[in-house]
């Protein structure tokens, strides 16, 4: 199963819009509960990303037999340094969107804790494609 | 999966009243009604009996099933537990010993509220949300309609959910106990919602000694009641063995729960489609920082009822001004923490298929696929004229073969019509208006 998503920068109004819609797509397929909470709080901060920090962006979703892979890529300012932005806490969200209760710097920690697998690459003045996995398989779920 | 179309276990259509008019399909939020062969049919998987197709109905079509006063009576046997939402249907002059005293001269051989199994439930609950280390906010399981929504749609929250037993099932132990095993009383719940009359039926916890023996909708008995308490002065053959609590009346209105818990603050959110925003944040994880979420599928909590008569709003204002002129303030009487791990639920609660489409992931996947490419071909206007709340409910009953492409009143038009065309509303010219 392929899906695909628009997401418009700055646009708080529809935060979430995209990654409720998958949510609601993973149970229809009846996936564990359990993946759907991991998939849809990654997918949100993905989202969130997005439209904090981008012009705009594309989130394609796909679902095969054994994980749910979902990319999302933007054309923004880009990350300049990949580590820095990974650490809990580190964020460069502008004060008016600090003021809405956005960009905690929670975001990137927040997908990789919940994803089996995330890659990320970004070029500055460009823009970033961020990638993350969730396996299906029971044997291979990460632990809470 | 196959769909079953059946009746719920409590919720009834008159066949005759209903008409096929859509109001109650399009209110639904499990889109659990279609209308088929022009009268409203129910999937009872996905129906969570939040009681909302009863309030929209305008030919009262939906109903409850509901014993007749005239058997419940003539036994001599019946004892009636009262749902806190009952006191407050009467009026502003009507108390709460009144309206117990009311069900005495009906033919209850006994009338209660909720009593110690109210205060016993409240210390489970505080027990355990302080106890426990929980994982994201803790979720009121007082309203069945919501317990039962998470079931049907966000089935990773039912960790979520408070596992205390259900104060009316607490009650009912309680009396049961008190009365003894052998006793051949019946106990019948006098009930404010569809939902209670559900949960009442089937307890969660508790052996079958311990059941209600059934549930009557309170706007089946409203008359009655209310012509007694309309006679004015009275003599009733003894007063109720117990005192209502009048600091536990709050348990009707929403926010109840958590000025009975003494909690501050805590998330209070009233109206099932508020509280499905709730949950969607919450199982996004977006509600971290709250500890607590209590939630009612009725606009002001049971108050507003599916079977309830007076205005919610109305009936929330004579509550409150009640308590106000008797300085009824909170619970006064301390929390019985003894023994309160007896009250858990021992497992938690099963989600039910709801959503899904099919129980093999690759079946599921293709209907997915097909839905998407049906739906496509669709107007997406959600007219309902094909029975279907939305076109997209509409492409999935037909991947299930519940429905057939050739029922959208649109598809016989082809591919090539023009909607905006089709729904042209605005007059041509001066004059050409109908309105």
């Amino acid at each position: 199963m392929n899906l695909e998503f628009e997401i418009t920068g700055q646009n708080f109004k529809k935060a979430g819009e995209a990654s409720f819609e998958i949510k609601h797509r993973l149970k229809l397929l009846g996936l564990p509960p359990d993946i759907i909470r991991r998939v849809a709080t990654a997918a949100y901060e993905a989202e969130m990303n997005v439209i904090i920090y981008a012009h705009k962006g594309k989130m394609k979703v796909c679902v095969d037999g054994r994980c749910v892979d979902v990319t999302v890529s933007d054309s923004g300012p880009g990350i300049p340094d990949i580590e820095l932005a990974m650490r809990e806490g580190y964020t460069t969200a502008p004060p008016h969107v600090k003021q809405l209760g956005f960009g905690s710097g929670m975001g990137l920690p927040n997908i990789k804790k919940n994803a089996d697998w995330m890659g990320l690459q970004s070029w500055v003045n460009r823009g970033t494609t961020l990638r993350f996995k969730v396996n299906l398989d029971e044997r291979s779920k990460k632990g809470k | 999966m196959k769909l079953s179309f059946q009746p719920g276990r409590f919720l009834i259509l008159n066949g005759e009243r209903c008409q096929g008019c859509t109001h109650c399909m399009r209110v639904c939020p499990t889109e659990a009604i279609r209308i088929r062969h022009g009268k409203a049919e129910v999937i009872s998987h996905r129906c969570i009996e939040c009681g909302k197709c009863i309030q929209a109905c305008p030919r009262e079509a939906w109903g409850v099933r509901s014993i007749s006063l005239k058997k419940v009576r003539s036994k001599g046997k019946a004892v009636a537990i009262l749902d806190p939402a009952v006191f407050w249907q009467f009026g502003g002059q009507t108390s709460p010993r009144r309206v117990m005293e009311a069900f005495l001269e009906l033919g209850f051989i006994g009338a209660r509220d909720w009593g110690k199994g109210l205060r016993i439930y409240r210390a489970a609950v505080s027990d355990y949300l302080s106890s426990e280390d929980k994982q994201g906010p803790a979720i009121a399981s007082a309203c069945p309609a919501v317990v039962q929504l998470i079931q049907v749609k966000y089935p990773s929250l039912l960790e979520n959910l408070v596992p205390v037993i259900p104060p009316w099932e607490i009650a009912a132990r309680l009396f049961r106990q008190i009365e003894g095993k052998n006793s051949d009383l019946h106990l019948y719940y006098i009930t404010p919602c569809l939902a209670r009359a559900g949960a009442t039926a089937e307890p969660l916890s508790l052996g079958r000694q311990y059941r209600y023996h059934g549930a009557i909708p309170l706007v089946d008995i409203y008359n009655p009641l209310k012509s007694i308490l309309a006679r004015g002065s009275h003599h009733p053959v003894s007063g109720p063995s117990e005192e209502p609590a009048l600091s536990e009346m709050r348990w009707a209105t929403a926010g109840g729960e958590t000025h009975a818990l003494g909690m501050g603050a805590s998330l209070v959110v009233e109206g099932i489609d508020r509280v499905t925003k709730i949950l969607e944040l919450a199982e996004s994880g977006l509600l971290a920082d709250v500890p607590f979420i209590e939630a009612w599928a009725c606009p002001t909590g049971c108050l507003g009822g599916s079977l309830t008569v007076q205005d919610p709003f109305l009936a929330r204002y004579h509550l409150m001004a009640f308590l106000e002129e008797r300085e009824v303030g909170a619970q006064d009487e301390g929390a019985e923490a003894a023994g309160v791990n007896h009250f858990r639920l021992a497992s938690p609660l099963n989600p039910r298929p709801g959503l899904r489409l099919d129980d093999d992931l690759k079946k599921a996947m293709k209907k997915l696929r097909r839905i998407d490419e049906i739906f496509k071909r669709l107007p997406g206007i959600d007219c309902g004229s094909c029975g279907c709340p939305t076109c997209l409910a509409f492409a999935e009953d037909i991947v299930q073969g519940h429905a057939a492409e050739g029922d959208c009143c649109f598809a016989s038009r082809g591919k090539n019509w023009n909607r905006s065309k089709t729904m042209e509303m605005k007059p041509k010219r001066k004059g050409d208006s109908k309105f």
